[in-house]
């Protein structure tokens, strides 16, 4: 029972992740395009503060899960996760004793760099009408999402520390 | 002495390991790449793996917008009962209106098929359509698509279209064995050849960015009325003619918007087009940004 728990915590912020990238079907048709991107603030934190509890292959697999469901060209998305992926963990030394101000800052920093690889490869791939007023406003909101899914994962940190 | 080689040896473990893990992620990031690069440019190819991820990933599709359904659901119930009266009033209103244009249209009817006889014209091919359930409705930021409950084994095919009534709802994209993703008319990559009902105007029906979709007319300076209704001509082959695409609800300078009649998250059950013979072209206009 136990480790059934213990297990429990082990995979939740995996858990998190899926759930932040589907939450878009509850969303409005008309919000969406300036809807926050909810999966990246998780991808971030635990890169940083913990990335064994977020394995690459489940980046890989949920991005292709979602790109399955959003009939999208497969590994879009999971190019998206391990690359800002392996970029935040380039700077994960320096990341990881900085204060809660300067992370957040640093977030909206590698929010930029992700949106705009997302931009540049469905330019590339689709002919997608670009607006510029709604990514900035994407940008936005999810810069102000960061500190509420870096609350949630957070209490969950020590504990996952501890457990592993 | 020891104690010093032990926390350099420490050190030198954590930078093996940290190397590693960027090694793995680089491998990791490769492997997405290589996926994604083969999703892109062997799409017919590799439709087969997507099928199969598909008809793997339909429970998911299915619970993921369990939510949303349910909402709509609660939201129907409760607006039916609170609006019984009202709503009786009104179908007895369109009953009789509908009753006056039933006989309207057989005698139509009967005087159609008089004139095609006098004009020795082919009859319009019978379209065979089967009933399909809608397992979700995926509206993303960047795709509009609906799953369904069926795919190959049930007779359905690429780019064949599908309908709602009288309502054009897309066309299919992506079979597997089981299930199926529509592609909705108010995708971006949607282009849907349309007439306007009164000036009989030509054009494409595209999806916007929101939920309208923008005419582009063949004609210079071409006019629409708001409140028309628009229809599919029938070009191109794939959408059957005389099938509603929707309303105009506004024209700004060239741009014609209008608005699909159907109601997306309404949708239980839909008509899939089997057993017609569809052009080519264009399977997959998702992945190489050309349309149909």
């Amino acid at each position: 029972m136990k480790s059934l728990k213990n297990f429990f915590f082990l995979v939740q912020p995996s858990l998190y992740l899926f759930i932040a990238s589907f939450i878009f079907v509850l969303l409005p048709n008309n919000l969406l395009h300036m809807s926050p991107d909810c999966s990246f603030p998780f991808i971030y934190f635990w890169t940083i503060f913990k990335p064994e509890v977020l394995p690459l292959f489940v980046l890989l697999s949920i991005g292709i899960m979602i790109d399955s469901v959003q009939g999208l060209p497969l590994g879009f998305h999971s190019v998206l996760f391990l690359f800002s992926s392996m970029i935040i963990l380039y700077q994960r030394n320096f990341l990881y004793h900085q204060s809660f101000s300067l992370v957040w800052l640093f977030f909206s920093l590698f929010l930029i760099i992700y949106k705009a690889l997302e931009q540049l490869i469905f330019k590339s791939i689709m002919d997608f009408p670009f607006s510029f007023f709604d990514l900035v406003m994407s940008v936005l909101f999810t810069i102000f999402l960061y500190p509420l899914c870096s609350r949630i994962s957070y209490s969950n940190l020590k504990r996952v520390i501890n457990l592993s | 002495m020891l104690s010093t080689f032990s926390s350099v040896s420490r050190r030198s473990q954590a930078k093996v390991k940290l190397f590693f893990s960027k090694v793995r992620s680089v491998l990791f990031l490769l492997v997405a790449i290589i996926i994604f690069s083969l999703s892109v440019k062997y799409n017919e190819r590799f439709s087969n793996i997507q099928a199969a991820i598909l008809d793997h990933t339909r429970f998911v599709t299915y619970i993921i917008t369990s939510p949303v359904r349910m909402i709509v659901g609660v939201k129907n119930w409760a607006n039916s009962y609170l609006r019984v009266r009202h709503k009786n009033v009104k179908l007895e209103t369109k009953l009789k209106q509908m009753e006056g244009w039933a006989l309207k249209a057989h005698a139509l009817d009967l005087e159609n098929q008089q004139l095609r006889q006098l004009l020795k014209i082919a009859p319009d091919p019978k379209l065979n359509y089967i009933t399909v359930p809608v397992l979700g409705i995926v509206e993303a930021p960047y795709t509009k698509t609906i799953v369904l409950g069926a795919g190959f084994n049930k007779g359905i095919k690429l780019r064949q279209p599908v309908v709602i009534g009288q309502h054009i709802v897309g066309r299919i994209v992506e079979v597997s064995e089981q299930t199926a993703r529509v592609l909705l008319i108010q995708d971006v990559n949607s282009h849907v050849p349309v007439i306007l009902e009164r000036s009989k105007i030509h054009g494409i029906a595209s999806g916007d960015s929101d939920s309208y979709l923008i005419i582009r007319f063949f004609e210079m300076e071409a006019k629409a009325e708001v409140g028309e209704l628009v229809f599919t001509s029938g070009i191109g082959g794939i959408y059957p003619k005389g099938y509603l695409i929707g309303q105009v609800t506004y024209q700004k300078g060239e741009i014609v918007g209008i608005k699909s009649l159907v109601q997306l998250n309404d949708l239980e059950y839909v008509h899939v087009f089997v057993g017609t013979e569809l052009p080519m072209e264009n399977i997959r206009p998702l992945h190489n940004g050309k349309g149909t």
